[in-house]
């Protein structure tokens, strides 16, 4: 039993791991741009494909097809910020058009995967086999440690970039007040593609480990439910926010999943939401923010 | 002709599910990436009410409708006073977790199995019916001070705030109204195809709903309605496009809200007197250069 | 007379930046007061704080014996203060007249039934709201405009526009946040003239932020001086425009945007 409980709670972070790379990158663009990128999801789809054939097609080593999955989904991440919503920046468009943009390149880019790589599983080769290492009683699946490492290795990287480099201080300016910090000199062109970038490449490592871990579909993007939860757990717009909000969740519903029934895993997170929306409507450890007139 | 009919209907239904949609996106300014919830809703509520109680046709379609509005309001409740993300996130969910009760609680939904044997009583003549005093029902409500209300929130929530317009409360009442049309909808689908399926609702019908908002133009009833009916005969006639379809869309959506964001007739209604300004605009006055340098 | 407002001790922190501090006012029924001071000083923060869209760190605001200090905008601007933005905010895809029509709301109370079936009591008190709104608009002069889009309009008649929709409201104070920017001497004096007959016409109580120093002192019975968030002047305009204090803020205000 109590085994037991200890490799659900390991699974569970490295499944928080995971909502965790997709739910910073959500969080960082929301906090500078204001708005939610629904095709955030779409993303670690796109890295999780890469690194797939990357590996199955191209036959070529892990590490080869992680760097892929960064890459991959941080060019389409760019191109995305380039392509639809950039327009709208440049004319002040009201958040809805944001919304909606979001949502035309989420359904564009779910189809166009769904008709040209088809709408089944695919699995990813072993990697790390499926060892397990031995602590004491308790049996803990190599993947699942080298995910949740990696994953909070990343997210620690992406943190110290915004609090150490200067480019992450015009960041945090930008995610403060976007006008002021354009009028401070802060070229928001440039810093939208460095969010996007990072942003981006975690959402493919997102994608890489969620394939590794489970497999690999064209319909992956609906991991953004999970990480919109996270991001609000944790406070939406804040980085170490939605990291924590992902561990805690992935833990939940590996606890909910192992102990009570995996089918109704989602239907509790989603319960869990709206009770932190009546109680804490600024996330565990967000708070209340004053719009400015 | 059968086959024509058929269309026709499923047309009759889709206008009335678009408008739910249309009044919370486009007069209300709420965005919803959901709204399938509250079409299963109804059409599970309103089938189960016929094979269980048969009870009289429309009693059966009301009860689907009010059950998509009770829906709505756990839903509305703690998300609309805060920013519209928190909406869209909700109904995000609200979307995944109907459709997964529903293949969960096989006892009385079927499952994914379906539902079967539902009583095929949506003939055209209702559909229509329904569809015709809905687009009026939702003109009128538009154009009262409560639909003005909504309005406003969606032009500038604080300066309609300064106006003494209570944005939670004229949410929820769009929300309320919005769920209620797709429970109806969906209750009439399921009284039209006779069987139901968790399928029908993915999200691919959400986003379908959300589409045909956006192609007819935000704030325009009668732009909702012929984008409805475009949207609904398209892939009938380009069945050879059907996989292609929502890769196109999708791309229309972005160029549309980027270049032309009214859409068909946004923010305006087709009415006889915008056809007779549309067709007098050519004709300028001769000495003007065609083309100007505006 | 008992005051239409008071405000006592009105602070406002912004994290570590104060905005306004210690303010205090009251006004009169009937009376225009002006509210000048360089750009940052803390006025248009006073106004929010008025209607509520920021809620102050310390202070009260009292208005017809009825504390404000927790109320949301909307009910603030229910119970009778109504307000205008340094920055227009209309409803910019709609009409000038439903801009002034969503205003009137108040006007009427029919449900929601009441709408979509059109029963008398709509049809009687929707033919109140348009009179009334009709009337605002020839008023204020935009009822030739009445059918044009807000956004078209020139910049002039959407500061028009902006009164007219607070106007609608009915208000007892109205706030007019820089109601003459941007405008022309011709333009700006016009307005004066206006903002002069609204309140001995509609009987309103004004409080006024501007920069234009000849319509603060043209129509204004007292004036208060903000610098820094502090006050630092109040009393009539002649009183005021002597002050040094005042002079020494403008003059700095003017040399640092030299």
């Amino acid at each position: 039993m109590f085994a037991q409980l200890i490799q659900q709670i390991i699974n569970g972070l490295s499944v928080g791991g995971i909502y965790g790379l997709a739910s910073v990158g959500y969080s960082l663009i929301y906090s500078v741009m204001g708005f939610s990128n629904f095709a955030h999801g779409e993303l670690t789809m796109v890295g999780a494909f890469a690194a797939f054939f990357t590996m199955v097609a191209l036959k070529l080593p892990f590490p080869v097809s992680l760097l892929t999955a960064m890459v991959s989904s941080g060019i389409f991440a760019v191109v995305m910020e380039k392509l639809a919503y950039r327009p709208l920046r440049l004319k002040g468009a009201p958040s809805m058009y944001f919304f909606i943009a979001a949502m035309g390149v989420s359904v564009f880019l779910q189809n166009i995967a769904l008709v040209t790589l088809g709408g089944g599983f695919r699995s990813f080769p072993q990697v790390f086999g499926i060892k397990t290492i031995k602590i004491g009683p308790v049996a803990v699946g190599l993947v699942d440690l080298i995910v949740f490492v990696i994953s909070v290795g990343a997210v620690q990287v992406a943190q110290l970039i915004l609090l150490r480099t200067r480019v992450g201080k015009a960041i945090r300016a930008a995610a403060y007040d976007g006008t002021t910090a354009s009028l401070m000199g802060i070229n928001v062109d440039r810093i939208c593609f460095i969010v996007f970038l990072m942003a981006g490449s975690l959402a493919g490592l997102a994608g890489l480990f969620r394939g590794m871990k489970y497999t690999v579909h064209a319909n992956m993007g609906n991991i953004i439910l999970k990480a919109f939860i996270c991001a609000i757990f944790g406070g939406l717009g804040s980085v170490p926010g939605a990291l924590a909000g992902s561990l805690l969740l992935g833990v939940i519903e590996s606890l909910v999943a192992g102990f009570i029934s995996s089918s109704y895993r989602d239907v509790f997170a989603f319960l869990l939401l709206i009770a932190i929306l009546l109680f804490r409507p600024r996330g565990l450890m967000g708070q209340a923010a004053e719009e400015k007139a | 002709m059968q086959y024509i009919l058929g269309i026709l209907t499923v047309v009759g239904i889709n206008i009335v599910a678009v408008l739910g949609v249309s009044l919370l996106i486009g007069f209300t300014g709420v965005f919803t990436f959901g709204h399938a919830a509250y079409m299963a809703i109804g059409a599970y509520t309103s089938a189960l009410l016929t094979l269980k109680t048969g009870l009289p046709f429309l009693v059966c379609l009301a009860g689907g409708a009010a059950a998509a509005m009770l829906l709505a309001i756990p839903i509305g409740y703690p998300t609309l006073r805060l920013s519209g993300d928190y909406f869209v996130v909700a109904s995000l969910g609200v979307a995944e977790i109907v459709v997964l009760l529903i293949e969960n609680m096989h006892g009385i939904t079927g499952g994914a199995r379906g539902l079967v044997g539902i009583p095929p009583k949506s003939s055209i003549w209702i559909v229509w019916l329904i569809a015709v005093a809905s687009v009026v029902l939702v003109r009128n409500f538009i154009d009262s001070r409560l639909g003005r209300n909504c309005v406003a929130l969606r032009e500038n929530e604080l300066a309609a705030q300064t106006i003494a317009i209570n944005p939670f409360r004229y949410k929820m009442i769009a929300l309320i109204i919005s769920a209620g049309l797709g429970g109806l909808a969906g209750g009439l689908l399921a009284h039209y195809t006779g069987v139901l399926h968790p399928s029908m609702f993915a999200f691919v019908k959400s986003e379908e709903l959300v589409i045909s908002v956006i192609f007819g133009g935000i704030g325009s009833v009668t732009g909702s309605v012929l984008s409805a009916i475009i949207l609904t005969f398209l892939p009938e006639a380009l069945r050879a496009l059907s996989e292609w379809r929502l890769v196109i869309y999708g791309v229309l959506v972005v160029i549309i809200i980027i270049a032309r964001p009214q859409g068909l007739f946004g923010y305006r209604e087709l009415t006889r007197e915008y056809l007779r300004r549309l067709f007098r605009r050519p004709q300028a006055p001769a000495n003007m250069p065609i083309g100007g340098n505006n | 007379m008992p005051p239409l407002l008071r405000v006592s001790h009105l602070t406002k922190k912004f994290g570590g930046l104060t905005a306004v501090e210690d303010f205090n006012l009251e006004i009169k029924p009937g009376e225009l007061v002006g509210l000048i001071g360089p750009n940052g000083a803390g006025k248009t923060t006073v106004f929010n704080m008025l209607t509520g869209i920021n809620k102050p760190t310390a202070g009260e605001i009292i208005f017809e014996g009825k504390k404000l200090n927790d109320l949301p905008p909307y009910e603030i601007a229910h119970l009778g203060i109504a307000r205008t933005f340094q920055n227009i905010r209309l409803f910019t895809n709609l009409t000038v007249y439903e801009n002034v029509k969503t205003a009137c709301h108040q006007i009427a109370d029919y449900g929601i039934l009441d709408s979509v079936f059109r029963t008398a009591q709509f049809r009687k008190q929707e033919t109140a709201i348009n009179a009334a709104a009709l009337q605002i608009l020839k008023l204020v002069k935009l009822y030739d405009r009445k059918d044009e889009i807000a956004r078209n309009l020139p910049y002039g008649h959407q500061r028009r526009l902006e009164i007219a929709r607070a106007l609608a409201l009915r208000p007892k104070l109205l706030l007019l946040d820089e109601p003459a920017a941007g405008m022309n001497p011709q333009e700006s004096a016009e307005l004066s003239e206006f903002i002069d007959w609204l309140r001995k016409d509609f009987k309103l109580t004004i409080l006024l932020i501007e920069h234009h120093m000849d319509v603060v002192m043209n129509i204004c019975n007292r004036v208060i001086v903000l610098n820094f968030g502090k006050t630092i002047a109040t009393g009539s305009p002649a009183e005021v425009q002597a002050n040094p204090a005042v002079i020494e803020a403008y003059l700095g205000d003017e040399e640092a945007s030299a």
